[in-house]
């Protein structure tokens, strides 16, 4: 699959909204100014690692900028730009350098939590160990479902890959969670 | 029975709103991400700074001065026209050097140096040229060309990728702190010590820099450092002011040992370069400066003219480069200003910012027998106060009297105004 307009484009490729017809803003410095934040937070999802995260964004910029012109007047940087995040973090994976997050950014919770939201963190907690569990891609697709809330046709485009295995990916580390809090549940 | 959610061909819910059901595994994961999202601590990223500078507002006072005495200076373009010099007026000097021929090496460098210029130091050896910044001079190998150094190194994966803009011969880095670089993020595929930097090993270059200390500007350690037979020797010259020191840094390849000593042990300080460019000028200052020698450089009859280009608003040496104009190469630079209209300009006073002045400026230091050279000063990176000026004369840039200036590094244009476009360059 190759980086069209077969899907709607991303919520947040770069279209300038001073601009009647919503044309694309070409400065690439404005758009990563405004973009930087969320594409680290995705590649930090992504990879569970938050030292990785920014080298991965500006790995995957330096890829787009010689491109800028043509991504940003096709509408399709966002997706460019999160594919070679996706990508380097499999680079990274296949390398060896597949890290188990020890780290854990999270600050400390401020109060005593109700039984109702330490049920909550718990489930939060066995996700996320799960999510870490995934394989780059597959991760990715979780990430890109259920933290960008993305359409399975835009989870493909970014993964290149069919929309099929785009879902699948997706459900399948579903249902591994709801096992695994199942399997916890009875436990309990 | 199957699990709906386990079948991948299942209609796909409203996009971003989570099933009513509000599964617990789905609730998890939104969670789970939300939480870590909102604790991650995003990094600056560099960003690319494709700068175009704003240029600053001078008085309009300054942009309308008659030119004088054109009858005279055609008289001395006629008399040029028919020198040796082998550049072409026209052509604008690349910043890279790839694919440069070595006649076109000679003539960046000594070649040009074939008229009186009145300089403060001995000539070069043979077979060696002078290279001068600031105040300090070295003497390299004629062959070794003027040339921007690779403009980021750091994001060069391999010979001849994107972002390879590396010189293919040995040369002379041109100062290249004006130049705009894109800010963004690479990891240096870096196999030597740090001290020899990101270039990728198979892009290394003999090589020579300058580099000025001052009150904002520290400066590495000196020292010698070698790497599989590459040697890199960097120096701080003596006599050069407290304020703003100097620093050479000379890198050489393998069996060049005795090429390195002879270039380090040549270096000196200077008041006047081989091209008859003093350190330091008043057209370093922020402000534009007429000159205010009694007699106007462009009403004289020169055998040379030194092109010297300074950093402005520094009060330290300033030269970021030199050469000298003799025969044809003069010949069509003393042509073009005697043929440009009168006045400043091109100018954009629309594009200003007040407070800004340019960059960079050029004083053109006229040279006849032994007499203190005539000078006249050229503003032309800025968007109003650009053109020619001498002591009681002002005229504007064209591509005959602008280009001949930049025709070769090492004085080269970073950034202009787009009123510019097409008129100091190509």
């Amino acid at each position: 699959m190759t980086l069209s307009q077969e899907v709607p484009p991303l919520p947040n490729d770069p279209v300038d909204p001073a601009s009647p017809r919503g044309e694309p803003v070409e400065d690439f410095g404005h758009w990563v100014a405004a973009r930087g934040g969320a594409l680290q937070r995705f590649a930090y999802l992504v990879t569970g690692n938050a030292h990785d995260a920014p080298d991965l964004v500006q790995d995957a910029l330096a890829h787009a900028l010689p491109r800028w012109k043509q991504l940003a007047a096709a509408g399709t940087a966002e997706a460019y730009v999160r594919r070679s995040i996706v990508n380097g973090s499999i680079s990274r994976w296949r390398k060896g350098r597949r890290l188990v997050a020890v780290e854990d950014v999270e600050s400390v919770a401020p109060r005593e939590p109700t039984e109702d939201e330490t049920a909550r963190l718990e489930d939060a907690d066995a996700a996320w160990q799960l999510v870490q569990s995934l394989p780059p891609t597959q991760r990715a697709a979780v990430v890109l479902r259920f933290y960008e809330d993305l359409a399975f046709a835009q989870i493909a485009l970014i993964l290149d890959c069919p929309e099929t295995t785009a879902r699948s990916h997706v459900h399948r580390a579903l249902g591994r969670l709801r096992q695994q809090l199942a399997e916890g549940a009875s436990r309990d | 029975m199957t699990d709906p959610h386990d079948d991948p061909t299942r209609p796909e819910p409203d996009r971003g709103v989570p099933d009513p059901a509000s599964d617990r595994a789905e609730a998890a994961l939104r969670d789970a991400f939300a939480r870590r999202a909102n604790a991650f601590e995003p990094r600056e990223l560099l960003v690319p700074t494709r700068v175009r500078r704003r240029r600053p507002w001078l008085p309009a006072a300054a942009a309308v001065v008659l030119l004088a005495g054109l009858g005279v200076v055609v008289g001395v373009t006629t008399q040029g026209g028919g020198g040796q010099g082998s550049d072409s007026a026209g052509s604008a000097a690349s910043s890279s050097v790839r694919g440069r021929s070595g006649a076109d090496s000679l003539a960046a460098g000594s070649a040009e140096a074939q008229g009186a210029a009145p300089t403060s130091g001995p000539a070069a050896a043979p077979g060696m040229r002078w290279a001068s910044r600031y105040d300090v001079e070295v003497q390299v190998p004629s062959s070794w060309v003027d040339a921007a150094p690779p403009t980021r190194p750091d994001c060069i994966r391999k010979p001849g990728d994107s972002w390879d803009d590396a010189p293919r011969t040995p040369y002379v880095a041109s100062d290249v702190r004006f130049r705009s670089v894109p800010a963004i993020g690479c990891a240096p595929v870096r196999t030597a010590p740090a001290v020899f930097g990101d270039l990728p090993f198979a892009l290394w270059q003999p090589s020579l820099s300058f580099t000025q200390g001052g009150p904002a500007a520290d400066l590495v350690a000196d020292g010698t450092w070698t790497y599989r037979g590459w040697t890199l020797m960097r120096w701080s010259v003596p006599g050069t002011s407290a304020d703003h020191p100097v620093q050479v840094s000379l890198l050489t390849g393998p069996g060049q040992h005795a090429l390195a000593q002879r270039i380090r042990s040549s270096a000196r300080t200077f008041s006047i370069d081989a091209n008859g460019c003093r350190a330091t000028s008043p057209v370093q200052a922020a402000d534009i400066v007429r000159p205010s020698a009694a007699t106007s450089a462009t009403r004289l009859t020169p055998t040379s003219v030194s092109v010297c280009q300074y950093a402005r608003g520094g009060d330290g040496p300033g030269l970021l480069g030199s050469r000298l104009l003799t025969g044809s190469q003069m010949g069509a630079l003393l042509r073009g200003i005697a043929e440009a209209p009168s006045g400043s300009g091109p100018n954009a006073p629309s594009h200003c910012d007040a407070s800004v002045p340019g960059d960079t400026a050029i004083e053109l230091r006229y040279h006849r027998g032994g007499e203190e050279p005539a000078t006249a000063y050229v503003y032309y990176d800025a968007c109003v106060g650009n053109g020619i000026y001498d002591a009681d004369s002002t005229v504007r840039l064209t591509a005959a009297d602008c280009r001949p200036l930049f025709a070769r590094l090492p004085i080269t244009l970073w950034s202009y105004d787009v009123v510019l476009r097409g008129v100091c360059r190509p």
